[in-house]
């Protein structure tokens, strides 16, 4: 297991440069100059001349490639051109709104998901089976904005159980802090909920026909208790990978869905330094999220190792 | 006085699903200590005899009769009940041990499971009588501990892990569906061996479900016979297989020692055209990894073999599984390469070929692979698949010529030209052999390579398609490399045989030289364990007539 989970951290470390060459890459290979690109076309040449030297564009393309990565490194991101401060802090402040938001919604979907597939598969054929999959299937149709707000109608308008955006930082207590991320989560979860019990239903179907399982109600088990002890983590394995593949989606999710809530989140920096073209910020933000999925994806792959022994040794 | 009622009694059983007869009316009995024979080739019902017993059949299924088990009528008792008979006092042995068990527990996790289950024992006491059945059944904890993980066992290792888990808790009545079908001989026999002993030790009933009266004929006190769901012969087994009463216990007898006549059978060995040569070609596998640099022992899969095959000519290769047979035909088909030695297909060293240039070669050797149901691709007609190989031929083939040539090689391996039309899911088992068959002589090869094709099929199929592999050589004077760990298939079709033994040919020779006068071990071990059905009725007359 611990030879795995090197050679995993080995390919994560290969990904995590080849990610950060592809995002350096692709900033400075789209036509025009990011100085100009940053101040507009109305800047005058000095301006965008001494934007370009505290960027460090003059030098040439590997010098900087190895100072953007070091500094990153070093938890230096360089200064933030619209809000004059350093990323760094920027990535700070912002993140401990946008991770807790994270977790929740893949915690709720997880704990949402697993036991409604199992619910479905372990009632296959039924009118709950049924009922269940088409509210799946309304769930992966909305679009999760619209969702947001119908949810913020119910609970923060009408009954006035929850704020209904802004998030009073952490300091204000727990309490309402999570009481101000609890629709953003949801909204978050339940499409990514939809799709994940569908998943777990139908690994664990798949998975209810192998041999195995009939050897195991051969031995005398009941057959809730063989879905439980025998087939749950064989179908784990399917529902880990969409698991992580979801991550991505989730992170992605998070910019619209802050912009719902005006919750003060990474997703909402990004999506404001995109439209003031702080290229600075956007490039650190895009990192920063890249190398979020690619720890994540190495987690699942961790956890494909725990689930599934015949990968241990391979 | 008290007849002791017997472990099993089926009275009159039938099972349908949804309007489609399944079973019908079917009786068996089976006393303690008894070993009764379920035979019958595939879809006759003897799997859903097993299940009915079990309990286990699909919920579509309907069911009438009665099925007494110790007196106790399961057909009406209630699921709980049956939760708690199944795996304590009626246990169940499958198939394919390949698949029987749980990838993700250990070995040890798996059998403690029922006792923990049904005797309420602590984990320590449940895994103390897991080792000691796991030792009983030959898996001594020394050298198999109780963590180890399927995938790290063999077929035969894992087989004796079902069978200790259906015999940890010392049950009544023991079903054995086909438990050596997926096994080599040796293993077979020693499984055998194994049901036989432990029937004896606990004094349980055995049902021993075949579709090969030889395997049973050795084990069964008494044989039923089944066809379409209906028993056609049932009675004490030297009787049966004595007498051939029954028409159907007679085909099945035949089909089982069942020899083409082929013209091609005594040609002599001598001056034909060197076809393939084989000259000491090993491969080496890297050893399995012992840390992050080190490696263990390379894995010698094959080892130093030389020989050759003539134009025409029928070679079987055999040997006990993971004994290099496939590894060896891989090479020869070239879709893997020799770690040494050169391996020559007429005239060219296709050992060091690149791929562009082995297309000449491909186009002359086709290969038939054991499973006929997962060498079909599902979504394709069977005229796309059989004409497949045709792009290997160099020249552009046109619609019609292809179509004429499909025609052709459905007709001769004796299917419809009308069937290229269709999907492999509405085929047989047998059926879908002889459109592989077709798939492979479609380029008009020199060499067809065999990997194990009948032992997948009942007798009876086996025994057509053995027929049509004899006609063939005969028709077209294709050459065959048989690979095989059936003697019985290498007596029926081969001029030459190779035995191969942990990477090595061992001994080789004319095909009923070698299996008449063995000369080395691992022949006469082949031989030993080789269900015969001749020789079984034989032994039992003489112990009955002594």
């Amino acid at each position: 297991m611990l030879f795995y989970a090197l050679r995993r951290l080995f390919l994560v470390s290969i990904t995590l440069l080849v990610a950060s060459i592809v995002v350096f890459a692709v900033l400075e290979i789209v036509p025009g100059d990011p100085a100009r690109l940053m101040l507009g076309i109305n800047a005058t040449e000095d301006a965008v001349a001494a934007l370009r030297l505290q960027m460090g564009l003059d030098k040439p393309l590997v010098t900087r490639y190895f100072s953007w990565i070091g500094g990153m490194l070093t938890g230096d991101f360089g200064r933030s051109y619209t809000y004059s401060v350093p990323v760094m802090e920027l990535v700070r402040e912002r993140m401990v709104v946008s991770l807790p938001l994270a977790l929740l919604a893949l915690i709720l979907s997880t704990t949402i998901a697993i036991p409604v597939g199992i619910f479905s598969a372990a009632r296959r054929g039924t009118s709950a089976d049924a009922g269940v999959m088409a509210a799946t299937q309304v769930g992966i149709a909305i679009p999760n904005f619209w969702f947001a707000l119908l949810l913020v109608y119910l609970f923060a308008v009408t009954f006035r159980l929850v704020p209904a955006g802004g998030f009073p930082g952490w300091d204000a207590g727990l309490g309402p802090a999570l009481a101000s991320l609890v629709l953003p989560a949801i909204a978050l979860a339940l499409p990514q909920a939809a799709i994940l019990s569908r998943v777990t239903r139908s690994a664990l179907l798949d998975v209810m026909s192998e041999d195995y399982i009939r050897t195991a109600r051969a031995k005398g088990l009941p057959a809730n208790t063989v879905l439980w002890r025998h087939a749950l983590r064989n179908a784990l394995i399917p529902v880990l990978t969409i698991l992580g593949l979801q991550f991505a989606f989730l992170l992605a999710g998070t910019i619209i869905i802050e912009n719902v809530f005006y919750l003060p989140g990474l997703g909402r920096l990004v999506f404001q330094a995109i439209t003031q073209r702080d290229l600075i910020v956007v490039e650190s933000v895009v990192v920063l999220l890249v190398a979020t999925v690619i720890v994540v994806n190495f987690l699942v792959d961790l956890a494909y190792g725990w689930a599934d022994p015949r990968l241990r040794t391979r | 006085m008290i007849v002791p009622s017997p472990v099993l009694d089926i009275r009159g059983l039938s099972v349908s699903i949804g309007t489609k007869p399944i079973l019908k009316d079917v009786n068996l009995t089976i006393a303690n200590g008894e070993t009764v024979g379920l035979v019958g080739e595939s879809g006759s019902g003897k799997s859903m005899t097993a299940l009915t017993v079990m309990r286990l059949l699909p919920h579509a299924a309907g069911t009438s009769g009665r099925l007494f088990f110790r007196g106790e009528d399961l057909l009406g008792t209630s699921e709980e009940r049956m939760c708690q008979l199944r795996g304590d006092e009626i246990g169940m042995v499958f198939q394919e041990p390949m698949t029987a068990l749980n990838p993700v527990k250990m070995i040890g996790e798996q059998v403690a499971e029922g006792i923990r289950w049904h005797r309420g024992a602590s984990r320590a006491e449940a895994e103390d009588r897991a080792r000691r059945i796991l030792e009983r059944v030959g898996l001594p904890e020394s050298r198999f501990p109780l963590t180890r993980y399927p995938h790290e066992l063999s077929g035969g290792q894992r087989q004796r892990v079902v069978i200790a888990m259906a015999c940890a808790l010392d049950p009544k009545l023991l079903i054995a569906d086909e438990p050596t079908t997926a096994l080599d001989v040796v293993l077979q026999a020693q499984i055998l061996e194994l049901l036989r002993e432990l029937v004896a030790e606990n004094d349980m009933g055995l049902l021993l479900i075949s579709h090969d009266l030889g395997v049973v004929a050795d084990m069964a006190d008494r044989i039923t016979i089944l066809r379409h769901g209906e028993v056609q012969d049932e009675g004490e087994t030297t009787r049966i297989l004595r007498e051939q009463k029954h028409p159907y216990t007679r085909k099945l007898a035949e089909a089982s020692t069942h020899v083409p006549v082929w013209e091609n059978a005594a040609v002599p060995n001598d001056g034909k055209q060197e076809l393939l040569k084989l000259t000491e070609v090993s491969r080496h596998f890297p050893g399995s990894r012992r840390g992050l640099f080190a490696r263990g022992e390379p894995v010698r899969a094959v080892d130093g073999v030389s020989f050759e095959v003539k134009a025409g000519h029928s070679v079987a290769l055999v040997g006990q599984s993971g004994c290099g047979k496939s590894t060896l035909a891989r090479m020869i088909l070239a879709l893997d390469r020799p770690t040494a030695g050169a391996i020559t297909f007429r005239g060219m060293e296709t050992s060091s070929l690149g791929e562009h240039e082995l297309r000449a070669a491909r186009c002359e050797m086709q290969v038939v692979f054991q499973d006929p149901y997962g060498s079909f691709d599902p979504r394709q007609t069977i005229e796309g698949s059989v004409t497949e190989p045709l792009h290997l031929v160099d020249k552009r083939i046109s619609r019609r010529e292809r179509r004429e040539r499909a025609t052709e090689a459905l007709v001769e391996v004796g299917m419809q030209p009308a069937d290229m039309h269709k999907y492999p899911h509405e085929f047989s088992g047998g059926q879908r052999q002889r459109l592989a068959i077709a798939r492979a002589i479609i380029t008009r090869p020199k060499l067809v390579v065999c990997d194990e094709p009948v032992s997948a099929l009942d007798v009876s199929i086996r025994a057509q398609i053995l027929d049509l592999f004899a006609k063939l050589n005969d028709d077209l004077g294709v050459a065959y490399l048989f690979i095989t760990h059936d003697l019985t298939v290498a007596r029926a079709i081969t001029h030459d045989v190779l035995v191969m033994d942990h990477g090595r040919i061992v001994e080789t020779g004319r095909t009923a030289d070698v299996l008449d006068a063995p000369k080395t071990d691992t022949t006469r071990r082949l031989l030993a364990a080789a269900p015969d059905l001749q020789r079984a009725i034989e032994r039992r007359s003489t112990a009955l007539g002594g």
